[in-house]
C-alpha cells in the first residue's frame, strides 16, 4: 500500500479503465504497455482530481493525432468551433476516472470528483506522482498517470 | 417513442451533443432541445420555459450540481411529474437511492450509447 492505495489493484483499475473508455466513446484499440510517450509539450495533458474516499489525481496525456481521433469521432462535422471541440478531452477523462472508481471500489461507494480540467504545468502538480501507464492506440501514444495528493477534503 | 420538450444539463458540450445524438440513434423524436450547462441554469430555464417532457441530468458540474437540481426541481409541484434520468459517470449506490426518493426515474452510466439510453427510457413508467 502506498498511502492507503493499493498500487497493483489501482494499476488494474486504471488500465482497465483506459481500454473501456476508448473501446466504447471512440471505438479505438489501446494496448497497454507502450512506450513513455511524447515530449510533454506535444502532448495534451488534461487532470480530474478524485477527492474521496481516495485523495488521488488522474492525469492523461493525449498526442495529438490520438487527441485529433477522439475529436473526430465524438463531434459530428458541423459541430461547433474547434476551440470548443477540446472539450472532448476532458470528457474522456471524466468517463475513465468513473471507470476508474468502479473497478478499484466496486458498486455502491460514495464518491467525490472535482471537474476535469486542462493542465499547462505538462503532468507536474501537487502530490506525489504513484505510477504512469503507456498504451499504444492504434499508433498513438497515450499515457494515464495517476498522482496522490493528501489531505484534500 | 417521441418527446416534445427534453431538457440536456451537463456542463461538458460533448456530453450534451453526445445525448442528442444517441436519442436520434435511437429513434426517439424530439421536438424541442433545450440546454443547460449547470443545475442553476437548468432551474432557471424550467422557469421560463414550456413544461419539460423529459429532463437528462448530469450529476458533477458547477455551480450547482444535478442532485441539488433534482431537489429544488422536485420542491415546485409544477415539477414532480417530470420523468428525470441522471447521466454520470460513477453509480453512488447511496446517490442513487436518495435520487429515487425525489423521483428520479432511471441512471444512465457514462459512456452513453443509443442502446443504454433506449432501455432507460423505455422503462419509465
Amino acid at each position: 500500500l502506498i498511502q492507503g492505495i493499493d498500487e497493483a489493484k489501482a494499476r488494474r483499475a486504471l488500465e482497465e479503465a483506459v481500454v473501456t473508455t476508448f473501446a466504447d466513446m471512440f471505438f479505438v484499440d489501446a494496448m497497454p504497455g507502450a512506450g513513455a510517450g511524447l515530449p510533454a509539450a506535444q502532448e495534451t495533458c488534461a487532470s480530474i482530481d478524485l477527492l474521496k474516499p481516495l485523495s488521488i489525481q488522474i492525469q492523461a496525456f493525449f498526442s495529438a493525432p490520438l487527441k485529433r481521433r477522439a475529436i473526430e469521432t465524438l463531434f459530428v462535422a458541423d459541430g461547433p468551433p474547434d476551440s470548443d471541440k477540446e472539450d472532448a478531452v476532458l470528457e474522456i477523462v471524466n468517463v475513465i476516472a468513473g471507470h476508474f472508481l468502479t473497478n478499484y471500489f466496486g458498486q455502491g461507494v460514495s464518491f467525490k470528483i472535482e471537474l476535469p480540467q486542462f493542465l499547462d504545468s505538462g503532468g507536474e502538480g501537487d502530490g506525489e506522482p504513484l505510477f504512469t501507464l503507456g498504451f499504444d492506440a492504434e499508433g498513438s501514444s497515450f499515457r494515464v498517470a495517476l498522482r496522490s495528493v493528501r489531505y484534500r477534503y | 417513442m417521441d418527446f416534445g420538450n427534453v431538457l440536456i444539463i451537463d456542463d461538458s458540450l460533448t456530453s450534451r451533443l453526445m445525448l442528442k445524438e444517441c436519442l436520434s440513434m435511437a429513434g426517439i423524436g424530439v421536438l424541442n432541445y433545450y440546454y443547460a450547462e449547470n443545475g442553476l441554469d437548468a432551474l432557471e430555464l424550467v422557469r421560463k420555459s414550456p413544461r419539460m417532457d423529459l429532463i437528462l441530468t448530469d450529476i458533477n458540474m458547477p455551480k450547482m450540481d444535478g442532485i441539488t437540481f433534482v431537489k429544488k426541481l422536485r420542491a415546485d409541484e409544477r415539477n414532480l411529474g417530470v420523468p428525470t434520468v441522471v447521466v454520470s459517470t460513477i453509480s453512488d449506490g447511496k446517490e442513487e437511492l436518495e435520487l429515487r426518493s425525489f423521483g428520479i426515474m432511471g441512471f444512465i452510466k457514462k459512456p452513453i450509447s443509443p442502446e443504454k439510453v433506449l432501455a432507460v427510457l423505455e422503462a419509465l413508467p
